[in-house]
C-alpha cells in the first residue's frame, strides 16, 4: 500500500509490536525449554504481520476474538505484555488472573476476549458482539482471527451467514497457515482460497499476503470501514505460515524443510526490516536497538511474572460466571 | 557458566522421553534454538533445543534411555574451556513454587539429609515399609509425590509384599497402591476359555486315593498344568521393566492366595518340574504360610511373570484379574461344574472351569495367550 498514508511513527509502531510479538514468542519457548514455565503452548512465529496488521486497523472500543495461538494477537491488541507473561505463569497478576493460560489469553475491557481454543469456537461470539454493537448503535466492530482449520466447522457458516444477512459490523479473519494442526489445507478445502466462500454469503472476500503487515492493515481497515458504516461482514484471508509446529508437542515432521525455508524467506520481521533499511526508514543500529529495548520489556515482564503471587485456593470459584 | 538442559514437559500424555539420539558431541558448539538431541514420546519423534547458545560439555543421558520431563540431559557452559561443576542439581528456578522443607513435627528424630514428600507420600511410604531416600521425587524440586510411591511399591523387585505394619489398613493401602498402579499402567487384555478338567478330575481321585495324607486339589493341578504351558510359551514368558524387555526361561508362578490380613502373593519356582510330591509340598508349605499371613521373602531368583488367582472355591464361575507388578499375566481360575457335551452323537457330562488370563499387550498379543490356553489343556489332558 502507500506507505506514505502513515507517519513514520504509526510505522515504526507496527515494526516494534511485530518485534514484541515474535520476541515474546521466542522468550516463551525459552521458558518451556528451561521448564520455568508451566503447560503447553501453540506458538505463532512469523505469523506477526497477520496479528500486527489486523490489530492496527482496530479502534478502542472495538472487540477481537482470538484463537488456540493467541499470544500474538494480544500482544498487537497492546495487552502489556507483564501481564500476558503473568498469565503464562499461571500467576494472579495475568491477564486472566492466573487461571487461563496460554489458550484463553486476552481481556475484555482491553479489547479481547479471552482467547476460546475450540477451532472456531471464537467466531459466533465476534457476531455476537457485533449484533450488540448494532443493537446498541454503537459505532464498533468486532473482528475474529480463525485459523484454516475452523472454516470446514459449521459454525464457521452459519455465523457468516447469519452476519451477512444482517449486516453485521464484523471482520472474519483468517490466518491461513496452510496447516489445521497436520492437516493440509488443499486436501480438506476443494476452492482454492477461503476468501472464495464469501461469494456464497454475498459478502466481499479478499485474500492478501499476510505476511505484509501494511498489506493486512489496509485491508483490514477497509473491511472495518464497511463494517463501521452498516454494510456488513468481510471475509479476509491472510496467507501466512508458522515457523514452529502445531505445539510444542508437535515436531512438524508434515512439513518439507524446503517448504519451511521458503516461507522463512518471507519472514515479515525480516521483509520489513529489509525493506525499511532501503527506504531509509530504519537503520542497522536503530534495529539493534529496537531489539534492545523490546528484550528489556521482555526481562521486565518475566520479573513481573515470576515474581507474582499464584492465585490462592479461595479464589478457585471466582472469574467463573458473570455477575 | 553452566547451564543445564532439561527434559521440558512436552505435553503428552506421559511425562516421559525415549533419547533416540544425540545430534551433537561432548564440546561441540551449539548455537541457542540448534536441536540438540532427538526424543521420541508416545505420539512423536522431536528434537530438544538448546534454549541457550555455548558448548556442549557433558551429556547426563545416553542414547536408549528413558528421561522423565524437567529431570536434566546434557550441561552447557558458556566458554568450551571453563570447570564446571558437574552436579546437575534440580532446576532452581521453577515455574512451580519449590518445596519447602517440611517441619517435622512430634517424636521424628533429626534426619541428616531431609527428604521433601508430600505428608500423603510419608504416609504411604511408612505403610509400605519404604524408605523414602530410596524414591526419586517427580515434584518440583524433586518433592516426592504419592504417585511417586506407589509407582516404586509396583517397581519393587520383590514380589512378595505382604505387609505387616502392625496397622490394620496397610495391606489395604499396599494393594490400592499395587492394583491402581497395574491398572493404569498395564494395557491389559483378556482371554478366556473353559478347561476341561474332567481328566484332572479323575486323576486327582486316584492320586488322593492312593496319597490320603497328601491330597492335591484341582487348583494344584492347575497350577502345575500353566507352569508346564508357561515352559513351552517363551512368547508369554517376557515382561516389559522400565522400559525394558526381559525373556525368561523359568516357568516360575506367583500364587495369589488370601491371607487373614487380606492378599498374600507368594513365588514358586517350576512348579512343574520335578515329581508331583514334592511339588504338593512345596505348594502347601507356601499358600499355609500366606494364609498365616507370615511374610515369605522371596529369593531374588523367583520373580514370576505369570500370576494364578483362584475364585472357584467361592462358586464364582468366571473373573478377570488385575496383573501384579513385574508380572505380563494372571490366571484367573473359576469354579469347576458340570457341563453336558455332545460326542460323536452321544451326550456326554464333563468337568468345565473357566479361566481368563489377563495378559500385558505391550509384550504378548492374543495368541501367544491362546496358545498358551490350549497347552494349558494338554497338559491337564496328560497329567
Amino acid at each position: 500500500m502507500n506507505q506514505s498514508l502513515l507517519t513514520r511513527e504509526r510505522r515504526l509502531g507496527m515494526y516494534r509490536k511485530m518485534l514484541l510479538c515474535r520476541m515474546f514468542e521466542d522468550r516463551v519457548n525459552s521458558l518451556f525449554l528451561q521448564g520455568r514455565m508451566p503447560g503447553t503452548i501453540h506458538q505463532a512465529q512469523g505469523q506477526e504481520a497477520s496479528a500486527v496488521g489486523v490489530c492496527e486497523a482496530l479502534q478502542v472500543g472495538d472487540m477481537l476474538t482470538s484463537t488456540h495461538r493467541p499470544h500474538e494477537h494480544a500482544v498487537a491488541r497492546g495487552i502489556p505484555v507483564k501481564f500476558l507473561m503473568a498469565e503464562l505463569f499461571a500467576k494472579s497478576t495475568g491477564c486472566c488472573h492466573g487461571k487461563g493460560g496460554s489458550m484463553h489469553m486476552g481481556d475484555a475491557e482491553l479489547g479481547m476476549l479471552p482467547a476460546i481454543a475450540i477451532v472456531g469456537g471464537g467466531v459466533p461470539l465476534a457476531a455476537g458482539y457485533a449484533l450488540s454493537f448494532k443493537y446498541l448503535k454503537k459505532p464498533s466492530v468486532a473482528a475474529c482471527f480463525f485459523g484454516d482449520g475452523a472454516v470446514n466447522q459449521g459454525v464457521f457458516h452459519e455465523t457468516i451467514n447469519m452476519a451477512a444477512i444482517w449486516d453485521l459490523p464484523v471482520v472474519f479473519v483468517c490466518e491461513n497457515n496452510k496447516y489445521g494442526a497436520s492437516t493440509v489445507i488443499d486436501s480438506v478445502m476443494k476452492v482454492k482460497t477461503v476468501s472464495a466462500r464469501a461469494s456464497a454469503y454475498g459478502i466481499p472476500g479478499k485474500t492478501v499476503d499476510g505476511n505484509d503487515v501494511f498489506e493486512v492493515y489496509r485491508a483490514t481497515l477497509e473491511a472495518a470501514d464497511r463494517a463501521r458504516t452498516g454494510q456488513g461482514p468481510t471475509l479476509l484471508e491472510l496467507e501466512t505460515y508458522r515457523f514452529a509446529g502445531h505445539s510444542r508437542s508437535d515436531p512438524g515432521h508434515y512439513r518439507s524443510k524446503e517448504e519451511v525455508a521458503a516461507w522463512k524467506k518471507r519472514d515479515p520481521i525480516v521483509r520489513f526490516e529489509t525493506d525499511a533499511l532501503s527506504s531509509g526508514l530504519l537503520t542497522e543500529p536503530e534495529i539493534v536497538d529496537y531489539r534492545a529495548s523490546v528484550e528489556a520489556e521482555l526481562n521486565d515482564a518475566v520479573a513481573f511474572a515470576e515474581s507474582s503471587p499464584s492465585p490462592l485456593a479461595e479464589e478457585c470459584l471466582t472469574d467463573v460466571y458473570a455477575e | 557458566m553452566k547451564h543445564v538442559i532439561i527434559l521440558p514437559d512436552l505435553g503428552q500424555t506421559t511425562s516421559e522421553a525415549r533419547i533416540v539420539s544425540w545430534l551433537k558431541n561432548s564440546g561441540d558448539k551449539v548455537a541457542m534454538g540448534e536441536p540438540l538431541l532427538e526424543v521420541e514420546t508416545d505420539k512423536a519423534t522431536m528434537y530438544l533445543e538448546a534454549y541457550v547458545g555455548g558448548y556442549l560439555r557433558k551429556k547426563l543421558a545416553s542414547e536408549g534411555e528413558i528421561v522423565t520431563a524437567t529431570n536434566p540431559v546434557a550441561i552447557v557452559t558458556d566458554t568450551p574451556d571453563e570447570s564446571f561443576e558437574e552436579e546437575a542439581e534440580a532446576r532452581p528456578a521453577s515455574a512451580v513454587p519449590a518445596a519447602k522443607p517440611l517441619s517435622v513435627t512430634g517424636t521424628a528424630t533429626v534426619v541428616s539429609e531431609p527428604v521433601a514428600a508430600v505428608p500423603a507420600a510419608r504416609a504411604l511410604a511408612r505403610q509400605l515399609g519404604i524408605d523414602l531416600k530410596r524414591i526419586s521425587g517427580s515434584g518440583p524440586g524433586r518433592l516426592i509425590t504419592s504417585a511417586d510411591v506407589e509407582r516404586f511399591a509396583s517397581r519393587r523387585e520383590s514380589p512378595a509384599v505382604a505387609v505387616s505394619t502392625g496397622q490394620e489398613n496397610g495391606p489395604l493401602l499396599a494393594m490400592a497402591a499395587l492394583t491402581s498402579s497395574s491398572k493404569s499402567s498395564i494395557p491389559h487384555f483378556y482371554v478366556t476359555v473353559d478347561l476341561d478338567v474332567s481328566a484332572a478330575e479323575a486323576w486327582r481321585s486316584r492320586w488322593n486315593e492312593t496319597h490320603p495324607h497328601l491330597r492335591a486339589s484341582v487348583n494344584d493341578c492347575l497350577v502345575r498344568a500353566a507352569s508346564a504351558a508357561l515352559a513351552e510359551s517363551p512368547r508369554l514368558n517376557v515382561r516389559v521393566t522400565n522400559g525394558k524387555y526381559e525373556q525368561h526361561k523359568a516357568a516360575d508362578v506367583l500364587l495369589v492366595a488370601g491371607a487373614d490380613s487380606g492378599l498374600s502373593l507368594v513365588p514358586l519356582s517350576d512348579p512343574h518340574a520335578g515329581e508331583f510330591e514334592p511339588y504338593l509340598g512345596r505348594i502347601n508349605e507356601a499358600l499355609g504360610a500366606a494364609r498365616e499371613g507370615k511374610v515369605r521373602q522371596a529369593s531374588g531368583a523367583v520373580r514370576p511373570v505369570l500370576a494364578v488367582s483362584n475364585l472357584g472355591m467361592y462358586g464364582v464361575k468366571e473373573f478377570a484379574a488385575i496383573i501384579p507388578p513385574g508380572c505380563s499375566s494372571i490366571l484367573a481360575i473359576g469354579a469347576i461344574r458340570d457341563q453336558l457335551v455332545l460326542r460323536k452323537g452321544e451326550v456326554e457330562t464333563i468337568k468345565v472351569c473357566s479361566v481368563t488370563l489377563s495378559a500385558d499387550h505391550r509384550v504378548v498379543d492374543g495368541i501367544a495367550a491362546a496358545q498358551f490356553l490350549e497347552r494349558m489343556q494338554f497338559h491337564l489332558n496328560s497329567l
